[in-house]
């Protein structure tokens, strides 16, 4: 395996799960941001873990592709997270991205995650070639 | 389409160096309209976010994100004036604002 790529991300939990109230969450330009899918579990029960852990998610794999939505065609979107369960995600890519990561010749992204500290979740995304 | 007064712009102004005044704890003699706003005063892309919400609420804007982000690929914004002027742009021209 060669590795293409890696991002990492530090995220205080608490500046995403201020936008999670009563079941709704309300964070700015949500439907820019987050996929249909990673959406319908607003008012899943481990909300306040998915949401830092997606959002966290996209800035490490903006960063292992060398890209940002503000600097290169990509979008927020074209990152999303699928959790399985609290031990088990993979990131599926989509739009631009997706793309990229073919001509790249991305086989496989490797994440994983924990929180050193309570409320600081640290995120680490490799991209691998065969 | 949002209302443009001769006031618009330093009211968004006051409310970009307010915004970041309170996020990233500075005080008003530390920032100026040349201040880089990731390097100098440790601001991210959630506070970004953040504001063009508020923007989009307070002026009732059409814009998307995506456009948004094809506008700055062009038009890069580091600095805390460049951010003023592209919302300026946002508000007068919202998402036909890559047409420029």
């Amino acid at each position: 395996m060669h590795v293409l790529g890696c991002g990492i991300d530090l995220l205080e939990t608490k500046k995403i799960i201020k936008y999670i109230n009563d079941n709704q969450f309300s964070f700015p330009c949500k439907e820019d941001v987050f996929t249909d899918y990673e959406l319908e579990k607003e008012d899943s029960l481990d909300a306040s873990l998915y949401f830092p852990l997606a959002f966290s998610c996209k800035e490490a794999t903006f960063k292992a592709f060398g890209v940002s939505w503000m600097t290169n065609n990509v979008l927020w979107t074209d990152v999303e997270l699928r959790l399985y369960d609290a031990h088990k995600c993979k990131v599926k890519l989509l739009g631009g991205l997706q793309k990229l990561s073919s001509k790249l010749g991305v086989d496989s992204i490797e994440i994983e995650y924990h929180f050193p500290y309570e409320g600081l979740l640290f995120l680490k995304l490799i991209l691998l070639s065969k | 389409m949002a209302k443009i007064t001769e006031n618009t712009r330093s009211e968004v102004s006051e409310v970009v160096y307010n915004f970041f005044m309170e996020e990233c704890d500075v005080d008003a003699s530390e920032i100026n309209d040349n201040t880089n706003i990731i390097r100098d005063i440790d601001g991210d892309s959630l506070m970004f976010l953040e504001l063009i919400e508020i923007f989009k609420k307070k002026y009732t804007l059409n814009i998307d994100l995506k456009t948004i982000g094809k506008f700055v690929v062009k038009n890069p914004v580091e600095t805390i004036g460049q951010l003023i002027d592209t919302t300026m742009l946002i508000i007068v021209h919202e998402n036909n604002i890559t047409e420029l």
